[in-house]
């Protein structure tokens, strides 16, 4: 069924690209870009349609699309939202046989209550509440079944659905999520990484769930239930949430980045939690990348140094894959490195940052890294690279949704 | 010699089980009753005593394990919360527990008794029918008492209408390759969600969600591995 879809899917944009080759023969410049824009409105209501129809890795393939703010027309993306509102849970008695079939026992076993009401539907699997026998108050993430099965070649097909988008930047963000997709699908995978971050953080006052070894599985992943909110929550309910929890969500990033070389590339408002402590919380480890190259945090960390050391910078940029030519290097720093760091300046290292006032500048930081690819010199740099910069930029992104007003010198 | 009715019932399904067990070597229409006694440590002639005849082992086997498991759900530490639907289904997830090691034969047991068709499979099973449909038919009464729904209409046709899912969904099952069998519980669940919608009068939704997934699982898979060059 899913490759069928799938196979519907290529064929259609297929189509549609054809289409659009044979309108903009003959046509002047200017009707060729309308009919471009229009083009890739259509590409997207296809990738809509069919994704929508895919249960699983479909449904969180369009969510991370609509994360990506620009890519998708307004209208799709407000599509995609409701696609979620959608998705029927799974029922209680399913949801007891998977975790039968996990666990290897029934849940009475292992639970004294459990709650058959899920509190969050994710888009892999969805979220309960329970309390193991043991007397601990648990969540547990439960995969929905055939995920795992199917996603390979789900994610075989889709890429080759993206590489025929004309879209360059379409094709290159599918490839980039079905890679994290493929990751996020192992829960063992995630309750390793809890564990890696909980270790780092807990002398550091950030909560980090603790995993329940004994009742996690590929499939399904159970933590300790942290009692709080979510930022996503607070806002919902319009209740204040205070500058050092901003301040606290910022350290993690970068202090993770530098001193623990991991990346946690989704930090949105439903992954970062106020205890009732008021303490930060973080939770959802899927997205994340432990032990990352050294070049690359060697060249953030140089890029968000107050003042700029040229021969480090370059160095680092050369580390990462950058054609930069002997004698071209002060030529590269000033145009490409100087005008970024700039910039990153007046939202990194600032005593005073309100980051509503930032929104635009963030976004054309985003921008200026996105189209990083066009620039000849910069073509074979890392792409994990620009990964992690559009993490902090989502970072940045959640600051200035809220509004937060917050020392950012580090 | 007197037994008592406790090791009569032990013994009627000690010969089930040794039915059950020589079946997965061999075909059951190749067994033969002495083999089946002394599998069960048993005499030749005791094996009478319980099943006159060799397919009378079938209809017991499904009589056995079908009261079994109705007796099981009601000693289940969560049957008590459970609406109607959710303490069918668990019925049904017991039954199939229950059988589960014995797959092979249950296959056996519904070729012959299903597909062929032996007409006197029919009404040997009637007891078994109707122990399955008084159980439906109190839970019924219940769930009205609970006002979990309202007294349904044609009482007696649904309650024949379960059996024949019951029967339906092992029938499925022994077909079902999936991991943990989570097929066949994600089909009792969407039926079942067409029963509960059913009675709440909101139907289209769930008919679809059902046809959706059998036509995703089975029809679409079929078609597509029949395409495939083994
Ligand atoms: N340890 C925990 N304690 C309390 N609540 C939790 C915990 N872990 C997760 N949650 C709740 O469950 C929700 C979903 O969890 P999580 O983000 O891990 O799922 P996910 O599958 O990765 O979701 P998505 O892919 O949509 O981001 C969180 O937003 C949070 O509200």
């Amino acid at each position: 069924m899913k490759s069928k879809v799938l196979g519907e899917i290529a064929l259609r944009l297929a189509l549609e690209e054809i289409s659009f080759r044979a309108n903009s023969l003959f046509k002047p410049q200017g009707k060729v870009d309308s009919l471009k824009d229009e083009k890739n409105a259509k590409a997207g209501e296809i990738l809509l349609n069919g994704l929508s129809q895919l249960r699983g890795s479909g449904l969180k393939i369009l969510q991370n699309l609509a994360l990506e703010e620009g890519l998708l027309p307004e209208p799709t993306l407000r599509k995609i939202e409701s696609a979620f509102d959608q998705i029927e849970p799974l029922s209680g008695m399913v949801v007891r046989k998977i975790l039968k079939i996990e666990l290897g026992r029934p849940i009475e076993e292992v639970f004294s209550d459990f709650n058959d009401q899920a509190i969050a539907a994710a888009s892999l699997g969805q979220v309960h509440e329970a309390r193991m026998k043991s007397g601990e108050d648990v969540v547990l993430k439960v995969q929905y079944p055939h995920i795992a099965r199917d996603i390979h070649q789900e994610i075989r097909l889709l890429k080759s659905v993206a590489s025929q988008l004309s879209n360059d930047l379409i094709r290159r963000t599918i490839h980039e999520i079905s890679d994290h997709i493929l990751w996020e699908v192992d829960y063992l995978r995630e309750a390793e990484n809890l564990e890696t971050f909980r270790k780092f953080w807990t002398a550091k006052g950030v909560l980090i769930p603790e995993v329940i070894r004994s009742a996690s599985t590929e499939r399904v992943l159970t933590q300790k239930r942290v009692r709080g909110h979510t930022l996503m929550e607070l806002e919902r309910r319009g209740k204040p949430i205070s500058s050092s929890i901003f301040r606290a969500t910022f350290d993690f990033f970068y202090t993770s980045l530098f001193d623990l070389k991991a990346v946690h590339f989704d930090p949105h408002p439903g992954n970062f939690m106020v205890t009732s402590e008021g303490g930060l919380a973080v939770v959802d480890f899927g997205a994340v990348k432990v032990g990352l190259p050294e070049p690359e945090v060697f060249l953030m960390k140089a890029l968000v140094e107050p003042t700029l050391d040229q021969a480090l910078v370059i160095e680092g940029y050369r580390a990462l894959g950058a054609q930069i030519e002997a004698g071209g290097e002060a030529q590269f720093f000033q145009s490409v490195v100087i005008p970024y760091h700039e910039n990153l300046m007046q939202i990194v290292q600032n005593p005073d940052c309100h980051f509503r006032q930032k929104r635009e500048l963030i976004e054309n930081l985003r921008k200026t890294i996105l189209q990083q690819s066009s620039n000849p010199s910069l073509a074979q740099l890392s792409p994990e690279l620009s990964t992690v910069h559009k993490a902090n930029f989502s970072l940045f992104q959640m600051l200035a949704r809220f509004g937060a007003q917050i020392s950012t010198q580090l | 010699m007197k037994i008592s009715k406790d090791q009569k019932k032990k013994n009627f399904a000690l010969l089930l089980k040794a039915a059950a067990r020589l079946s997965q070597k061999k075909d059951f229409a190749e067994l033969t009753m002495r083999a089946i006694a002394s599998e069960a440590k048993m005499s030749e002639a005791a094996i009478y005593n319980y099943f006159p005849t060799k397919e009378s082992l079938l209809t017991g086997y499904l009589h056995w394990s079908i009261s079994e498991a109705l007796e099981k759900v009601k000693s289940h530490p969560s049957f008590l919360g459970m609406n109607f639907s959710e303490r069918l289904h668990l019925v049904i997830e017991s039954h199939l527990e229950l059988i589960e090691v014995d797959r092979d034969f249950v296959k056996q047991v519904y070729g012959h008794l299903f597909v062929q068709s032996i007409p006197f499979a029919q009404s040997s099973l009637k007891e078994t029918r109707k122990l399955y449909m008084d159980f439906v038919d109190r839970e019924m009464e219940e769930a009205v008492g609970r006002n979990e729904m309202t007294e349904p209409p044609f009482r007696g046709l649904l309650c024949e209408l379960f059996w024949d899912f019951h029967v339906g969904v092992i029938y499925y099952w022994l077909k079902d390759e999936s991991r943990g069998s989570i097929n066949t519980t994600q089909v009792i669940d969407l039926s079942l969600n067409i029963f509960n919608e059913l009675m709440r009068g909101g139907l289209m939704n769930k008919v679809y969600q059902l046809g959706h997934f059998l036509l995703k699982e089975h029809v679409l898979n079929k078609l597509f591995t029949l395409g495939k060059t083994e």
